[in-house]
């Protein structure tokens, strides 16, 4: 049975895997499970994962984290002190570019064969603290890394500049939006290595082990606006007596319609001319005078 | 104090006793003020300590909300149980050109362009609650309205650190029980930084109390909405939010709650 896009990522059964993986979502719709399902099947791989968090305890993560698994995973806490005003030399200083994070966990990794997978939760909080070009280039510079499998970076899209948010799309190899649907569903670009760059619109759910599971196409056709975008739909509709929408069978048949341009352009065009009686009809070149 | 806004957090599985930070956003057409006398009352009632940061009021304003409704507030300042960090006595402070140590004053950053602006505002809500923290005591933080800092010229980034060093100082934790804070902010659509600051700050709240005028106008017999959103930290495997809807009116002494389409007028 094919595996859906989401598997592939989540579940981490795309050859290769995606070397960033870029997982957003907004305060409609929280993404950490998701998170959490990814880090869990690295975890199983195994690889060690090295974890910076911002805005969580290690604690209140690490008990959805399999850790009896034979992977092994080293927090970094960038939540209890990230600019140092409780202490001049905090344990992880958030305005430290991302490489020197990193490495402090880095020195006392042991097993220098065993795959290395870096998770940056919540990537926002990071750009509070850094300017944004550099980090975009410190996130380049970890993904280039020896034994890196893969960086996960856990962003919410409503509050990153959309600047930092295009740039991150970018560079990252997976891309999912989480959705505030019912059920819950996702926006997936994955970039192949072959150039090919796949898009899907999947639903999914997570059960309380944190498996996907009832993972489908999407149903809907169109690409799901944003709720802003609903609602002004729906403001404007009620606002005339016109009927400005269109139904499913409506929208088949405007697809289906080929316009004249369209239908010349692809059957190709003749031009018929007629002369007029008046009509000196040479078949001579008119330049044949031009020394061109 | 109001029941019913109690029994609708209640309802959605907040118990105050557990702590953590309840975010509480208005608009200019809701005011949350009547919110923050209630978590007031709360405290004076359960004989919590409380620590108010106004920076929008002054105390002598929630005193008077307090007298109307029979509550003491000045009583408990004296009596130690209510500490009031006032932002607007602080930046009258710091205008006055008699005042030397400009650097280590919470709002210095006025006059001083500083690296971290509330850096010195944390400390000292830090040194306030200091006591209570070492006795293990449950307390209760309240900063009112975090974003009128964006008047003072500081940055969303600033204040989402301020916020999240606010929460350090209750030891928010789903393990553990921690002390109790709320934080007031304004949320217009039409400000990018007003919702860059409550968006930041409601990705790591416990509960969105969430006031907002109807957007038809002005009713009589309904103020506004309420709306109170929660996700489920112990089940992150639900990506929804639970939401609760309601429509509110205010009157003398309490906040009434019904349901959308359900008000005096209508029924």
């Amino acid at each position: 049975m094919s595996k859906t896009n989401l598997e592939k990522i989540f579940v981490c059964e795309e050859t290769p895997t995606p070397r960033i993986l870029l997982l957003t979502d907004t305060n409609e719709v929280n993404g950490r499970g998701l998170l959490y399902t990814v880090i869990n099947s690295h975890l199983r791989s195994p690889a060690n994962i090295h974890y910076l968090h911002t805005s969580l305890r290690a604690q209140d993560i690490r008990r959805f984290l399999k850790e009896e698994s034979s992977g092994k995973i080293e927090f970094y806490d960038g939540a209890s002190d990230p600019c140092g005003w409780v202490s001049d030399q905090p344990e992880v200083s958030l305005q430290q570019p991302l490489q020197e994070i990193f490495r402090l966990g880095h020195n006392g990794d042991g097993s220098g064969k065993r795959k290395i997978v870096m998770v940056v939760d919540r990537l926002e909080d990071i750009t509070h603290h850094q300017d944004s070009l550099h980090l975009i280039r410190s996130l380049h510079l970890l993904a280039a890394g020896d034994n890196v499998e893969q960086l996960i970076l856990y962003c919410g899209r409503d509050v990153m500049p959309e600047s930092v948010l295009s740039a991150l799309c970018h560079i990252s190899s997976a891309v999912v939006h989480v959705l505030p649907s019912s059920p819950c569903s996702c926006q997936l670009i994955l970039k192949k290595p072959s150039r090919k760059i796949i898009k899907a619109h999947e639903e999914f759910s997570l059960n309380e082990n944190l498996h996907l599971q009832d993972i489908q196409q999407s149903k809907s056709k169109e690409v799901p606006c944003s709720d802003e975008n609903l609602d002004s739909v729906a403001i404007l509709a009620s606002q005339t007596t016109f009927n400005l929408t269109l139904t499913d069978d409506q929208r088949i048949a405007k697809n289906n319609l080929l316009l004249p341009h369209t239908r010349v352009q692809s059957h190709g065009g003749h031009i018929h001319y007629t002369p007029d009686d008046v009509d000196d009809w040479d078949d001579d070149d008119p330049d044949d005078d031009l020394y061109i | 104090m109001f029941e019913s806004a109690k029994s609708a957090m209640e309802g959605i599985g907040v118990m105050f006793e557990d702590g953590g930070l309840i975010l509480i956003s208005e608009t200019v057409s809701a005011s949350a003020d009547g919110l923050i006398t209630h978590f007031l009352s709360y405290g004076m009632a359960n004989r919590h300590p409380v620590c108010l940061v106004t920076l929008q009021h002054t105390w002598g304003h929630y005193c008077n909300i307090g007298n109307k409704l029979g509550l003491n507030f000045r009583q408990q300042t004296e009596q130690g149980n209510f500490k009031v960090v006032e932002g607007l006595k602080l930046l009258t402070e710091v205008l006055d050109e008699s005042n030397q140590d400009i650097f280590n004053h919470p709002f210095g950053f006025i006059l001083n362009a500083s690296k971290n602006p509330l850096k010195n505002l944390y400390k000292l809500i830090k040194k306030t609650i200091e006591p209570w923290k070492e006795t293990g005591k449950f307390f209760l933080l309240i900063v009112e309205n975090i974003t009128s800092l964006l008047n003072l010229g500081v940055q969303p980034r600033d204040i989402n650190i301020f916020s999240q060093y606010c929460k350090n100082l209750i030891g928010d934790s789903p393990l553990k029980k921690s002390s109790l804070l709320v934080i007031v902010t304004t949320n217009d659509d039409d400000d990018n930084d007003e919702s860059l600051v409550t968006k930041g700050i409601a990705r790591s709240a416990l509960l969105h109390v969430s006031l907002k005028g109807l957007s038809t106008g002005l009713s009589r017999e309904v103020h506004g909405d309420f709306k109170i959103t929660k996700f489920n930290q112990h089940a992150p495997y639900q990506c929804l939010p639970v939401t609760h809807h309601f429509q509110f009116k205010m009157e003398d002494k309490n906040m009434k709650l019904f349901a959308p389409g359900t008000s005096a007028c209508v029924l």
